[in-house]
């Protein structure tokens, strides 16, 4: 019997001699989310038509003797913050339903279509990207797929959903300030945040212009090089996208983490994370060798400077339409908005111009180590509507706290692999690995290492209701 | 900023945005805001001194 290959290195190296033909692989994949999706609510819409044209495409190239792309036949979904031509961009957000469909796919979907892979559909989040935990109003909370009663993350919940529960290999998401790694570590997979301005964000919805990034999702480190690779690449029509050459990390993934200078950071991040995230955090920096810990200053601070820059950015870009429309917002982060948009701009200031200073600090420390560990989230996947979470003896609501641990990095843009670690309740937790700006090939060489290892790995399906 | 001085900040705010509010989501708005100087007064503490510009985000 032929087996159905699902990851994405399976499903282009079968497609590549002649095994199995992307239609095959793509009804295959279009056949798990009709399974799939009705318990875990991660797609908004499946593109059915557009997957088996492009499948029918790559088998046509494939006859003819062309060259095969690096993921070709692999099918993927994107956060529907992302253009995709011939349909409406949503963010998230019923406001945006009355927009006309997108009449060209974002920059990293042209790329991702470029290196042969499949779209199969667009992908659930909180409204806006505005939040952890794509609890949302309009169009339903997206569940976890190892426990439905719990939720997937966010806001790039139907993302994670969707790896986790393996109707897609590779997704696409966004994370503002741990939208990829937080569904990562609830839903269990492998996510990757590259450094601020390293893959193009044309054909994205923005929500915090100064803090927005782009990333992949997959079930493998080695997925999750494969993806980044094929998306990077200068844009002018970005004017924050780096001026820099593609740095190819799939190379070097086999170089192990040998010569990188490890530490785990501790204080904030132990101070802010259950027993479960210490112990994530700790495991991962025991397989890998590292013996120091760092104690890095003014994280509190960094976190509330990410918090003030989120609430006013996001909050200016959408005042004309909390104005005029403000019947149509997403009741669960409007308030929030709106208080956003009268922040005071010496607070706006003073949270830029901090972050600054926490910049040339932390850049300071990538001249004594190479990574740094820290948890993901402070806890492992809540329950859905849960008002609080339990962070070491203090009672935080839910929402806004799970980016705790995250913020503080992506707020000075550096890169971040989120590798999955299971606890004793079977419920996984990710970690943070964190490289220098543009090292991206460190973050990831210790992912694959960790999985190499056997200490990190995705766990696909597994379905619990 | 105490908190009659908040009340008169987001209400004046709110009405130079134009944004009219019912009674319970003007609360909420002041309890978020509240938040927000919550934050604002823990970045406050760091002394930045008058060469420190905004950072490149833009120019990593």
């Amino acid at each position: 019997m032929k087996t159905t290959p699902f990851t994405a290195t399976e499903c282009a190296a079968a497609f590549s001699v002649g095994e199995i033909s992307a239609r095959e692989i793509a009804q295959a994949a279009l056949e798990r989310i009709s399974l799939h999706n009705p318990d875990l609510n991660a797609f908004i819409e499946i593109t059915a038509g557009r997957a088996i044209a492009e499948a029918d495409a790559l088998d046509a190239a494939r006859m003819r003797g062309d060259r095969i792309p690096p993921l070709a036949a692999v099918p993927y979904a994107v956060k529907n913050l992302l253009d995709v031509k011939g349909v409406t961009t949503l963010a998230g957000a019923r406001l945006h339903a009355r927009h006309p469909a997108a009449r060209r796919d974002a920059v990293l979907i042209e790329k991702m279509r470029d290196a042969g892979g499949v779209l199969v559909g667009t992908l659930n989040m909180d409204a806006y990207a505005y939040g952890f935990t794509t609890e949302n109003t309009h169009y339903g909370a997206t569940r976890n797929p190892h426990d439905t009663a719990r939720s997937a993350g966010g806001s790039s919940g139907g993302s994670g959903a969707a790896v986790a529960a393996g109707m897609v290999p590779i997704a696409l998401g966004s994370d503002t300030n741990g939208s990829i790694r937080v569904p990562s570590s609830l839903c269990g997979i492998f996510g990757l945040k590259p450094t601020f301005c390293r893959l193009s964000r044309t054909g994205s919805h923005p929500f915090v212009p100064s803090l927005d990034h782009l990333g992949p999702f997959a079930t493998t480190a080695e997925d999750l090089s494969l993806a980044y690779d094929v998306m990077q690449g200068v844009d002018a029509d970005d004017h924050a996208c780096a001026q820099k050459p593609p740095a190819q990390t799939m190379p070097e993934l086999e170089r192990g983490i040998d010569g990188l200078r490890i530490a785990r950071l501790s204080g904030y991040f132990d101070d802010h994370a259950e027993a479960d995230a210490r112990w994530a955090a700790s495991t991962a920096a025991k397989a890998l060798g590292c013996m120091e810990e760092v104690d890095l200053q003014g994280v509190a601070q960094a976190r509330a400077a990410a918090y003030l820059i989120t609430a006013s950015e996001g909050g200016a870009l959408y005042l004309d339409e909390l104005r005029d429309h403000l019947e149509e917002f997403e009741p669960l982060s409007r308030e929030r908005l709106i208080a956003g948009s009268l922040i005071p701009v010496v607070w706006y200031q003073q949270a830029q111009r901090y972050r600054q200073l926490y910049l040339q600090r932390v850049l300071k420390l990538f001249d004594e180590y190479d990574l740094l560990i820290a948890p993901s989230t402070p806890v492992t996947a809540p329950l859905l509507w849960q008002k609080t979470i339990q962070v070491n003896g203090r009672a935080l609501p839910t929402r806004p706290n799970m980016g705790l641990l995250t913020q503080p990095i992506s707020f000075i843009g550096l890169p971040v692999a989120a590798v999955p670690f299971w606890t004793g309740s079977g419920m996984p937790i990710g970690v943070q690995l964190i490289a220098a700006p543009w090292r991206e090939d460190v973050c990831l060489r210790a992912a694959y290492m960790l999985e190499k290892m056997g200490i990190a790995e995705c766990r696909v399906g597994g379905m619990k209701k | 900023m105490m908190e009659a001085e908040i009340e008169q900040y987001v209400d004046a705010a709110l009405q130079m945005h134009g944004i009219q509010l019912d009674a319970a989501s003007r609360s909420e708005v002041l309890n978020q805001f509240s938040l927000l100087r919550s934050m604002y007064l823990i970045v406050e503490k760091e002394t930045l001194t008058a060469d420190i510009e905004s950072a490149s985000v833009f120019r990593l």
